[in-house]
């Protein structure tokens, strides 16, 4: 088999054929572009709701004058309740240097109540499961001796990660289906391209030439118009999201909802579009091409 | 050389287009088939390059029984004749070069080898200046003899010729059967042309088969158009 000459004639085809290759590519294009915009906002949405997940914390504060040995006997307990994942003690310094922390450069006009002047409590920091029930640990937690005052955000977190949740679901679904809307766009398209040569696939078989020897070059015309309509969503993704994350800082709105790093999440959403221009150009033209090739005399 | 033994051929929709033909054609014959419009003409070119099979009989083309072939066959088969079609089917985005060095990439021919063939036939048809031209540019005699070039590129045993010059003018038609005329003495291939054109039947006499209502009316050897 030549396949050095089926690739040269994939080429020429593309090339003498302009005006059919750039409206077929253009269909990749665009489909690709919807693709890549929706899988780089899925890939974000799942880093953020991990980072959300992550920074659940039940913050449990103890009363004054509660005994050490008390404090280590419900840290014991607190860390055998289900759903629990890990207890950290945190004296009253701690507290006050996650305080000063808490508010940045500004913090530091509260180094003034460090010391005997502290009017913070010492606290437990209770790291939860991803499925755990927060308000029912909450009240779990309250039940023990010396707490003083159980904190962990509100219905509204877990509110907020069900939201996310469901976001990335949607954004998953929509990839899908835009996924397959690409291959039924651009298969149609090579498809026309195809129909419109059905006489050169005719003439080609009353000369002699059998199905494979037709087929060759067309499939790897497919491939050259699906890997030509992937370049521009290609830059688009590398140097639109970087653009992107530089602008806003690496961030959404908030230190919570941290953007993902430009490298290596653009190449790798680049090459599932490269994957689905080269599969799906692949898949057009070998089901439109073997439709003019079915056996008949 | 080329064998139809009591061939019968009726259509899926019932119409039925040749009667009981029988026909023997001798390696290095030139030989007109002629007919009105339905006689059959275009069905028995249909046999012969295995675009039909036949419903009762046997056509066979250099020993091949072509009713029989196996469809993976059929393009091994259609390499082993040449046919010229009255509407060129040239593939246009091609050169005159590519389209007659089609014809031999598809045998797998090696390329310096078939290259040089190119060559010759395209000098044999006299459009050796026109190799780098694509098929619009040409005028319909030049197509035709691109068409006769890649035809006997391969050197076909057979030569079959559908209303060649259908759609040319009196004098590029002479040109046309000159050429052919040529092919059949230097090359030694057997010639079967279809055509409408009694004047060129009674012009360059042949043996001349005429065809009526799907029966064989004629078989003149020496050529000439009966009325």
């Amino acid at each position: 088999m030549k396949i050095g000459r089926h690739i040269k004639e994939g080429l020429i085809g593309v090339l003498r054929h302009s005006a059919m290759s750039i409206s077929a590519a253009t269909a990749v294009t665009i489909t690709l572009l919807l693709v890549s915009m929706f899988l780089l906002l899925t890939l974000n949405l799942q880093q953020i709701t991990r980072n959300v997940e992550e920074s659940i914390q039940i913050h449990v504060k103890i009363e004054n004058g509660t005994s050490a040995e008390t404090i280590s006997a419900t840290q014991a307990a607190i860390a055998k309740l289900a759903g629990v994942t890990k207890v950290t003690f945190s004296d009253k310094d701690a507290e006050l240097d996650r305080f000063i922390a808490a508010f940045g450069e500004d913090g530091k006009i509260f180094e003034m109540y460090r010391g005997e002047d502290n009017p913070l409590r010492d606290a437990y920091l209770v790291d939860v499961a991803k499925n755990a029930t927060l308000d029912v640990l909450a009240a779990q937690i309250r039940g023990y001796a010396g707490i003083e005052k159980v904190d962990y955000g509100g219905e509204n977190t877990i509110k907020l990660v069900t939201f996310m949740d469901s976001l990335q679901n949607g954004g998953l679904l929509l990839v899908s289906i835009l996924s397959l809307l690409a291959i039924f766009l651009i298969s149609n398209t090579i498809k026309i391209t195809i129909n419109a040569r059905s006489d050169e696939i005719h003439i080609m078989r009353t000369l002699g030439a059998t199905n494979h020897f037709i087929r060759f070059p067309f499939l790897i015309e497919g491939i050259l118009i699906g890997l030509l309509g992937s370049i521009l969503p290609i830059l688009i993704t590398i140097f639109g999201y970087h653009y992107l994350f530089n602008a806003m800082g690496g961030v959404l709105a908030s230190n919570l909802f941290l953007l993902r790093p430009v490298f290596p999440m653009v190449y790798q959403v680049s090459g599932i579009l490269t994957g689905i221009a080269v599969l799906v150009g692949l898949l057009g033209s070998f089901i439109s091409v073997t439709r003019h090739l079915r056996w008949k005399r | 050389m080329l064998k139809i033994k009591d061939v019968s051929k009726t259509y899926n929709n019932g119409v039925n287009a040749l009667y009981n033909i029988n026909l023997l054609i001798e390696q290095g014959e030139f030989v007109y088939i002629i007919g009105p419009t339905g006689s059959g003409k275009s069905t028995l070119i249909k046999l012969l390059d295995a675009e039909e099979k036949p419903t009762k009989g046997t056509v066979e083309v250099g020993g091949v029984n072509i009713g029989k072939l196996r469809p993976g066959r059929i393009p091994y088969y259609r390499r082993s004749i040449g046919v010229v079609f009255q509407d060129y089917r040239l593939l246009e985005r091609k050169t005159i070069f590519e389209n007659v060095h089609f014809a031999l990439e598809i045998t797998n021919m090696p390329t310096l080898k078939a290259r040089q063939r190119v060559r010759e036939v395209l000098s044999l048809v006299d459009l050796a200046d026109k190799a780098n031209d694509f098929p619009a540019n040409l005028s319909g005699g030049q197509q035709q003899r691109t068409v006769i070039a890649r035809a006997i590129a391969n050197r076909p045993k057979v030569l079959i010729c559908d209303e060649p010059t259908g759609n040319l003018d009196p004098a590029k038609s002479a040109d046309i059967i000159r050429l052919l005329e040529k092919i059949n003495k230097e090359e030694g291939t057997t010639i079967l042309m279809v055509t409408h054109d009694i004047g060129m039947v009674n012009s360059f006499r042949k043996r001349t088969i005429a065809l009526q209502d799907g029966h064989i009316m004629a078989d003149l050897r020496d050529g000439g158009y009966i009325e």
